[in-house]
């Protein structure tokens, strides 16, 4: 009798080691999930700033990372000037460097259009918007401060035609990384 | 004695718990990401402005690089000249918004006052997008250095071309967008292209 249960016993251990490796060999799961990973960990690796992740999901954080940093380059348009002095990669000035001290604080000046601060205002929100009125401006491209209507209600550089097919996960992910990075005041120029 | 069926009841609930987590996992948790990349390349061969040739090609590639291409990237800003159909310019209020398909990637933009061309990466007649092979691809997008350096008294490397955010992208998200520019039609370069 005292065997059985033993047997039982083990079985049962047996079991919820089972579980619990199941679990951990599904979170590196199937070749997708390691591409995921992969941008995930570059997302990290690149971000120019320090990032807060209180309150935040770090896997949509480090995504949000990796398509603002190595893929929609907001840097080239949001920071001036994008590159850190003396590491100026188009100029050979290795090893790169973002202009971290006013990266996405806006400010480049396109004639009639100035790039705005898209870097978190006083309540967290990335360029003091939330994230339904986020989504909205890139999938329908209205200027929500309609700050040049001589020119269109639209936003006119920004290239939100393209950023707005992106998946609404893929558009969390960006507003995420946004709300992890530094505030900063709006550089010289930069409309309200 | 009354432990036993205690026992076996807790065992057949812990085979239980194993398959369900095996199939909730597959719902959630690790499959979300494959949903993820699923969503993307479904939405990558809805964007395209044109005609896609999938013959001897990974059709997940191509449609996760339409979709890095068309949405994450906006290649088409720079590569097309001009980038909207005239009349169907969404900037503008335009409606349908309609990518110049026409001229789809084949270069003519026109930066620095003129000085810098942005180039034709339609592929060539060996199906080479830009010319490029992929090894040769990957290393532009990663070093900067143009191939055929065309404004030697600007800089041996690309002015306009993000390269210094491209060359951080993933080898597979890379090869994603070369396997998208090898299906997309050939074209001529625009007028001003540099060859």
């Amino acid at each position: 009798m005292r065997l059985r249960l033993k047997l039982l016993l083990l079985g049962l251990v047996t079991c919820a080691c089972l579980v619990v490796l199941n679990d951990r060999s599904s979170a590196q799961g199937p070749a997708a999930s390691d591409d995921e990973a992969t941008r995930i960990r570059i997302g990290f690796q690149v971000a120019p700033v320090p990032l807060s992740l209180r309150h935040k999901d770090p896997n949509l954080v480090g995504l949000g990372s990796y398509i603002v940093n190595t893929q929609a380059f907001c840097n080239d348009c949001h920071t001036n000037p994008q590159w850190a002095d003396g590491h100026d990669p188009t100029s050979g000035q290795e090893p790169a460097q973002m202009n971290a001290a006013a990266y996405l604080a806006g400010g480049v000046n396109f004639g009639l259009v100035i790039s705005r601060n898209i870097t978190p205002d006083e309540h967290g929100r990335p360029a003091g918007l939330t994230f339904p009125q986020f989504v909205k401006l890139m999938r329908v491209g209205l200027d929500p401060e309609n700050l040049h209507p001589q020119l269109s209600p639209f936003l006119v550089i920004m290239p939100w035609p393209q950023f707005g097919k992106m998946t609404q996960h893929d558009l969390a992910a960006v507003y995420e990384y946004l709300r992890a990075i530094p505030s900063l005041p709006s550089a010289p120029g930069t409309p309200e | 004695m009354r432990l036993r069926p205690l026992l076996l009841l807790s065992l057949a609930a812990c085979a239980f718990l194993v398959v369900l987590n095996d199939r909730s996992s597959a719902q959630g948790g690790a499959a979300t990401a494959g949903d993820d990349e699923a969503a993307r390349i479904r939405i990558g061969f809805r964007v395209a402005p044109v005609p896609l040739s999938l013959h001897g090609k990974d059709p997940n590639l191509v449609g996760l690089g339409s979709y890095i291409v068309n949405t994450r990237i906006s290649c088409n800003d720079c590569h097309t000249s001009p980038p909207w159909v005239p009349g169907h310019n969404p900037h503008l209020g335009q409606k349908p918004a309609e990518i110049n398909a026409a001229a789809y990637l084949a270069g003519g933009g026109k930066f620095a006052g003129g000085l810098i061309v942005s180039r034709n990466i339609t592929p060539d007649e060996h199906g080479n997008p830009a010319g490029l092979t992929f090894a040769q691809f990957v290393r532009l997008l990663r070093t900067g250095v143009d191939p055929d350096n065309v404004h030697p008294q600007i800089s041996p490397l690309l002015q306009v071309m993000p390269w210094p955010y491209f060359r951080t992208m993933s080898d597979h998200d890379l090869a994603a967008v070369y396997e998208y520019l090898r299906s997309i039609p050939s074209l001529p370069s625009a007028p001003g292209t540099p060859p």
